[in-house]
């Protein structure tokens, strides 16, 4: 590494070789009678109100190179480096590089971060409690979770990711009541990931987890800051990505994709019976369809006489087997899902409305589906969005249909076969080392009677 | 890989435990009730009548349609066989949830029925049998104005989902499977009466021993029966209380059995019988008074101790054992080589004792 001081103008000449062909990049030279440094920077990330005030002006206010120096130092952010590397990596992340007549180069943080306000929750809506949600801005984030954590235990320790991104990541975590291995793991595995570009949290917690294929989320992606801080004070780890607008909580076990954050607000045997609701959910549109075909096509005696005789007279029109019915519809459910999803607000209602009312409505009267089908797949789309957060919602929309194949080539003893199946699957999962199937996440034997009282607050 | 591999070798291993072969539900036709009659021209022959339902579409139409199917053969089997050559669409018996008798077939033997229904896989052994007066085929035609799936009516009045007649027996078939095999016990059978073409009634039993048919209950002693076997029984009894009638309603009844044998003595049953019950009809203008109630109460089971008394001395006599007192001796017995010998003993000189206890104990919703 060649030394930079003592050749200011070499040190120049690299860098702006290395940004050439950036049409963003602006070299200057400030003179005075007395002094003259030279800057070096990026203007699209640099904040120029910044630039003026806290550079240009004071420059022409002071009387010697010495003083200007002794005054750009001692800002917080500035640092000052003789690696070149590391000299562009800072440029890059939108600092000014001043450089002195002695060489030395200070690199003053000027960054323009483009983020919007604080808006509410989008994904993650509940009733009563609070509705901010992350933003893309990392110290915005931070900031919302140290407010509601006001504990000297609460750590942040950055690092980056993504070789060309270099987003950072914080590490929040509350020391005292974190498992070391499990942040040592996750450590670990931040340091062995090597992609170039980091976007989203999702794409973190696909790259954390140690098996690739996997049927569900190991990690909670949350845009809820009242969520993230819930989870540190149950001894969990929030990883807020810049750029992002989501944290990823880490470890995450199967219960608590059902727990939405209102459910603390609720008088408790409300909360039980939410909690209960979400999981009947969660049972009904995972099994309903499998169970449609297997008592159809295999079990009939498994139904009521009324039922049987109902959807045997509705299916008499229905021209294909009943797992293609099923499909079919399901297939149709699912587009319209999608559909609404991607379309412009103004359209979304008379998308569903079309599809769902007047395709339902049409398939049943030209005989195409059975009316059974109809209410079945309304209660399985419905009952889909019932778990509070989406990333269970997608896996659970993805298993049924294992279910359905089950069902439909090995009748009720496949459904039945596809439950052991999940169940043991689940139980073989660990999330960071932990088990995932637990159903409580916290030791409560642990956690003493006072730290109660503070985690109902978060 | 491996994984994978092994995976799906489990899943074509679990083909052959399905079961069943995939078949839609539009594809099936329902059987709701089986009626086994003795063929009219060749006695040796058995006259199998199935009743189908005929799916409607549209659940808001109140109309049910029946499709009644008769084949004579020489067994079950393969009757069943040639009526599925007369048929569109697959026979499933899982909805199959009556087996009628009729009483001529009744008569001759139930074994080789039994037997065929308990081999069938896709019969149930929780369907409801009865024996057909005059024939199966016939009480399988009643359609009563009621009825919107068809045989439900029959269902419901056996099952006691629907009517709660206290004279009606409701038998599984299980329930009559093991009564044929079980010793010290003895199978009995509701009679479903065709009255018309959309009415039947059900208010007596048949008596079986081991073979064959011995004794018909009459509505009375079939009530009796339900009394004593059934713990709070709906029902009403009269009673003759200074010279006019009255009817009272049973709240509440229980009844409990002991068999005793004393050392100097004959053996006999004694039956505990406590009813709670309220005034129901009274066809005097006196006013009810508390004393009233209790002299009515005695009367009522002086009354009844006499009539259950004489009904279980008919039962007895016939030579049946519904009620199991038999097996009951046994299973209350240590030595297993000589108890039912012992039973079969002392049967014959059996006395029953009937100590009931009547307590009228509300005036209706007069007060």
């Amino acid at each position: 590494m060649p030394s930079s001081r003592k050749k200011p103008d070499s040190l120049l000449e690299s860098l702006s070789e290395k940004l050439s062909k950036s049409s963003d990049l602006e070299q200057r030279s400030l003179c005075t009678a007395e002094h003259q440094v030279k800057l070096i920077y990026l203007k699209s990330v640099c904040d120029s109100a910044t630039l003026n005030r806290f550079i240009l002006t004071p420059f022409f206010e002071t009387e010697s190179e010495q003083s200007y120096e002794n005054y750009i130092a001692s800002f917080p952010g500035t640092t000052s480096s003789e690696d070149i590397k590391e000299i562009l990596d800072y440029i890059l992340q939108g600092r000014v590089g001043i450089v002195f007549n002695s060489g030395k180069i200070y690199l003053f943080e000027a960054v323009r971060v483009e983020a919007g306000p604080v808006q509410d929750a989008q994904t993650e809506v509940i009733v009563q409690g609070p509705s901010d949600s992350f933003n893309e801005s990392l110290e915005v984030n931070m900031n919302l979770i140290r407010r509601r954590y006001q504990s000297h235990d609460l750590k942040a320790e950055t690092t980056t990711v993504g070789n060309k991104s270099k987003t950072s990541v914080a590490i929040m975590y509350d020391q005292t009541r974190i498992d070391p291995d499990v942040l040592a793991e996750v450590k670990r595995r931040l340091e062995g990931i090597s992609i170039d570009i980091l976007q989203a949290s999702a794409e973190l917690d696909k790259y954390l987890s140690a098996n690739k294929f996997r049927l569900f989320p190991t990690t909670i992606v949350t845009e809820r800051p009242d969520r993230a801080v819930f989870n540190i004070s149950e001894g969990k780890i929030v990883l807020l990505v810049d750029t992002a607008g989501y944290a990823v909580i880490l470890p995450a076990i199967f219960n608590d994709f059902f727990t939405a954050m209102d459910d603390k607000l609720q008088v408790l045997p409300v909360g039980w019976f939410l909690k209960t609701i979400r999981y009947i959910g969660l049972m009904m549109t995972v099994t309903l369809p499998a169970f449609y075909v297997a008592f159809t096509s295999f079990n009939t005696e498994v139904w009521k006489v009324q039922i049987a005789l109902l959807v045997s007279g509705s299916r008499a029109t229905v021209p294909y087997p009943s797992f293609m019915e099923v499909i079919l519809m399901l297939l149709m459910m699912e587009f319209l899902t999608e559909a609404s999803l991607r379309l412009p607000k103004a359209i979304g209602p008379t998308a569903t409305t079309v599809g769902g009312l007047i395709l339902g409505t049409a398939a049943t009267e030209a005989g195409l589906v059975s009316n059974i089908m109809i209410i079945l797949v309304s209660a399985v789309a419905i009952s889909n969005f019932v778990i509070p957060l989406n990333m269970m919602g997608f896996t659970i929309r993805v298993l049924k249909y294992g279910f359905i194949f089950l069902g439909t080539i090995y009748g009720l003893l496949g459904v039945v076969l596809g439950m052991v199946g999940v169940v043991m699957y689940l139980t073989g999962l660990r999330s960071f080392g932990k088990p995932y199937f637990r159903m409580f996440s916290v030791d409560r034997a642990k956690v003493s009677s006072s730290s109660k009282g503070e985690r109902t607050d978060g | 890989m491996k994984k994978a591999a092994c995976m799906i070798l489990a899943l074509i291993l679990f083909l052959p435990l399905q079961g069943c072969r995939f078949k839609d539900i539009d594809l099936k036709l329902f059987v709701m009730a089986i009626g086994l009659d003795v063929s009219d021209d060749h006695p040796d022959k058995i006259k199998v009548t199935l009743k189908i339902a005929i799916p409607q579409g549209d659940p808001k139409k109140a109309d049910e349609k029946v499709q009644i199917l008769t084949q004579e053969s020489d067994t079950i089997a393969e009757a069943v066989r040639e009526m599925k050559s007369r048929v569109d669409k697959e026979l499933d018996f899982g909805h199959c949830k009556a087996m009628i008798f009729g009483e001529k077939y009744a008569k001759t033997s139930l074994r080789d029925s039994l037997d065929w229904a308990m081999r069938r896989r896709d019969i149930q052994m929780m369907m409801y049998c009865a024996v057909g007066k005059p024939s199966a085929k016939e009480v399988l035609g009643v359609q009563p104005a009621s009825e919107r799936i068809p045989v439900n009516s029959l269902l419901l009045a056996l099952s006691r989902d629907g009517t709660e007649s206290p004279f009606i027996v409701p038998i599984f078939f299980y329930n009559l499977h093991r009564r044929f095999n079980e010793t010290g016990l003895d199978p009995l059978l509701p009679v479903i009466e065709a009255k018309s073409e959309q009415e039947f009634e059900i208010s007596t039993a048949y008596l079986f021993n081991k073979q064959k048919i011995v004794y018909l209950m009459n509505p009375e002693e079939t009530r009796f029966y339900n009394l004593l076997t059934t713990k709070n029984l709906l029902t009403n009894f009269n009673v003759n209380y200074n010279g006019s009638r009255y009817a009272y309603n049973v709240e509440h009844s229980k009844a409990s059995y002991k068999i005793k044998t004393p050392k100097d003595g004959e053996p006999y049953i004694e039956y505990k019988i406590k009813l709670v019950a309220e005034l129901e009809e009274n066809k005097t203008e006196s006013i009810v008074s508390e004393q009233f109630l209790r002299d009515l109460g005695a009367a009522a089971e002086a009354d009844l101790n006499q009539k259950i008394q004489k009904a279980l001395e008919k039962v007895h006599k016939s030579g049946s054992d519904p009620y199991g007192w038999g097996l009951r001796y046994a299973a209350t017995h240590w030595n297993n080589r000589t108890e039912f010998k012992e039973w079969a003993d002392m049967s014959e000189r059996l006395k029953f004792k009937v100590n009931s206890k009547v307590l009228v104990k509300y005036t209706g919703m007069i007060r």
